[in-house]
């Protein structure tokens, strides 16, 4: 057996090496003219790895959060297939472009429901550009909260992002219809969106019993020049660059708690959601930096959703937290390094704010005054990418290691994993 | 495992050496600076009365302008992302990206005469970046901006003659030819290679600090003019140094 090891050992290594050396000049472009019509197709492999590092314990495996899932031991490590990904953009004239984006690798996910950060349809929308004075863009696309969020898989350097902007708290596509500009040499942007408030959940066709939509904007200010939605600096950038965004967005929803308990239970919440935050970015001479906050205040029509007894205490909670990162892109080495903080409190009656009841998610009481943290989380993380054929073909590394656990919810991982990756764009 | 660390320590070496291959560039600093009207400029050329350029937009636009970048006229015709400009006595050059068609205008009223296409199968944004004309080969060139930047010479009927994978840019995003030497640009690199006209190798290059440079051009005295998309702002970088006298 362990000759079998080393030998497949052994493979994977000389595979790596030949890619290294060959790959360079691997691609698959092609673009369709057709009259004033432009079809691009492009698309993405990308397997990886999930190396683990939850112990066996006497309580036995974990499962998938709330669910029942004898299938899905968290604590297994596993092969898995990011992106199965098919591109179609297109364009009419200089007036009108659409976009058909999916990912088959995300048809299904362990739990047996549509995975949350990578739903199987990722964009499917169509834009009128033929204005210079708005812009506009319909269907089923990324909402313009977060640029974090908002940032492609391929030009970040970690192949999962920040449990705060993954989708588990607030919902990063939906239906909708955006209006959007740029002016001062695209430097700043300005987007204002309605969208079901369903999150990725809307392509079901249905509202919710409320019938509310959400209201979503951004604004973006970059300087000296435009500043594109990269967490790295490919271009090594001469001369310092910097954007500021700022972005909020208000929903008011009728769904059962139950329809989110896979979830925080934030993001589709019965009842009103707040939500504000800011990000900033800036690159300078192959090093980039970001940090990103938000604060969501809750609403929920049933306060005993989140906890028997908070009710007698007030009618709302916050949510939110932090990311920050720093990245390092060596181009001598072909290679990105990078480290990422996170911070990010559920829900501020459960822990840290003093003063607050404590309220024991698993045992359903409140429990006293005192401080705690239970429902805080805290991660840090570190990357590596080496680009075998600039992002093309890229290995990439991600260990991250929780410094803090939210303690109230269950199935959560509280141990290191790693995870290695290969993309592979054809484009 | 011993053997494992001497293959990772040659993996290492081999990826450093690809760092210390580059000579060093020579570093240019722009002596004046203009900004222009002009929505998303991509490149630059110089009417073959040196009095004034014309620049194309990733608007599909064609401007004409003085050589401080201020408006003179505009061709009402519209293409879609033109990447690429020459001019010479009898026509302007223009190159669509997107659709890799090379359009002639006439100079008296900017309007279109002509167009070729120019087939090349690879993505909207991977096609021709640059146009100039070759005088040491009797070429026009268009190039692909980069997986792989290719150089082709094409005749006068645009009928592509050669081509020629240019190795050690990540990626061309204009040409020009002046004074027996072919410049390429680099946007992603903030590089200005001068190259010999027939052979395509590098003989100088020049570091330019500058963000997103798309578009390059030298007056009639040899002021170098390169064009900054993303700031639309065309800089002024006075004559090169001479090769004896850096």
């Amino acid at each position: 057996m362990a000759t079998t090891s080393t030998l497949l050992a052994r493979i994977a290594f000389c595979c790596i090496i030949h890619c290294c050396f060959f790959t360079r000049d691997l691609q698959a472009q092609i673009s369709i003219n057709a009259g004033r019509n432009n079809l691009e197709i492009s698309g993405a492999l990308y397997p990886i790895f999930n190396m683990r590092y939850v112990p066996g314990s006497a309580s036995g495996p974990v499962y998938w959060p709330f669910t029942n899932n004898q299938n899905a031991d968290l604590r297994n490590n596993r092969f898995e297939m990011r992106n199965i990904q098919l591109n179609l953009e297109g364009r009419y004239a200089n007036d009108w472009e659409y976009q058909l984006q999916i990912n088959f690798a995300k048809i299904a996910s362990p739990d047996g429901g549509p995975d949350i950060e990578n739903p199987p349809l990722m964009e499917s929308s169509i834009s009128y550009v033929g204005s210079r004075h708005i812009k506009v863009k319909a269907g089923f696309q990324k909402i313009p909260y977060s640029r974090s969020s908002l940032t492609s898989y391929t030009q970040m350097p970690y192949i999962r992002r920040a449990e705060m902007v993954r989708g588990e708290v607030f919902s990063r596509r939906d239906v909708g219809v955006v209006l959007y500009n740029s002016y001062w040499n695209q430097r700043i942007n300005l987007f204002a969106g309605m969208f079901t408030g369903q999150g990725e959940a809307a392509l079901t066709g249905v509202n919710d019993r409320s019938g509310n939509f959400e209201l979503v904007a951004r604004a973006e200010v970059a300087y000296p020049s435009r500043y594109r939605n990269r967490e790295i600096d490919d271009n090594i950038s001469p001369v310092p660059m910097v954007v500021l965004g700022v972005n909020g967005r208000t929903n008011t929803r009728g769904n059962s708690f139950a329809s989110d308990s896979l979830n925080y239970g934030l993001k589709n919440l019965n009842g009103t959601r707040n939500m504000w935050g800011f990000d900033i970015s800036a690159q300078y001479m192959g090093w980039s930096a970001q940090f990103e906050y938000h604060l969501m205040n809750m609403r929920p029509t049933v306060m005993a959703d989140y906890g028997q007894g908070l009710q007698a205490y007030t009618d709302n909670f916050n949510a939110g937290g932090f990311i920050t990162q720093l990245n390092y892109n060596c181009q001598p080495l072909r290679s990105v390094f990078s480290i990422r903080y996170d911070r990010f409190n559920s829900n501020d009656l459960v822990g840290a704010r003093s003063g607050e009841p404590n309220y024991n998610f698993l045992s359903g009481t409140v429990t006293g005054k005192a401080y705690d943290s239970r429902s805080t989380q805290e991660n840090i993380t570190i990357a590596y990418n080496l680009k075998l054929n600039g992002w093309n073909s890229a290995l990439r590394a991600q260990y991250s290691q929780p410094i803090k656990v939210d303690e109230t919810l269950p199935g959560r991982a509280a141990d290191p994993q790693l995870r290695l990756g290969w993309q592979y764009l054809f484009r | 495992m011993s053997r494992i660390f001497v293959g990772l320590f040659t993996v290492l070496c081999w990826m450093m050496s690809i760092g210390v291959q580059a000579q060093k560039p020579l570093r240019l600093k722009p002596v004046n600076q203009f900004h222009l009207s002009i929505p998303e400029p991509s490149d630059l050329c110089l009417t073959p009365d040196g009095a004034h350029f014309y620049i194309v937009s990733d608007n599909g636009l064609l401007f004409e302008t003085d050589l401080n970048g201020t408006v003179t006229r505009q061709s009402t015709f519209s293409a879609y992302d033109l990447e690429g400009c020459y001019a010479d006595a009898d026509n302007v050059y223009i190159v669509d990206e997107r659709t890799r068609k090379v359009h002639l205008l006439d100079h008296k009223n900017l309007q279109k005469h002509h167009t070729y296409e120019v087939p090349y199968m690879a993505s909207r944004n991977r096609g021709y970046e640059s146009l100039c004309f070759n005088p040491a080969k009797s070429s026009f060139l268009l190039i692909s901006e980069k997986d792989p930047s290719t150089i082709f010479e094409c005749d006068a009927s645009w009928r592509v003659q050669n081509e020629t994978d240019f190795k050690g840019l990540s990626d061309i995003s204009a040409a020009t030819y002046y004074d027996g030497k072919l410049y390429l640009l680099s946007d992603e690199a903030h590089q200005l290679w001068e190259v010999d006209a027939t052979t395509y190798s590098p003989t100088r290059k020049f570091e330019l600090g500058i963000i997103n440079p798309e578009g390059v051009a030298f007056d009639k005295s040899g002021n170098l003019y390169v064009i900054s998309d993303d700031r639309a702002i065309l800089y002024h970088f006075g004559p090169l140094p001479s090769p004896t006298n850096p």
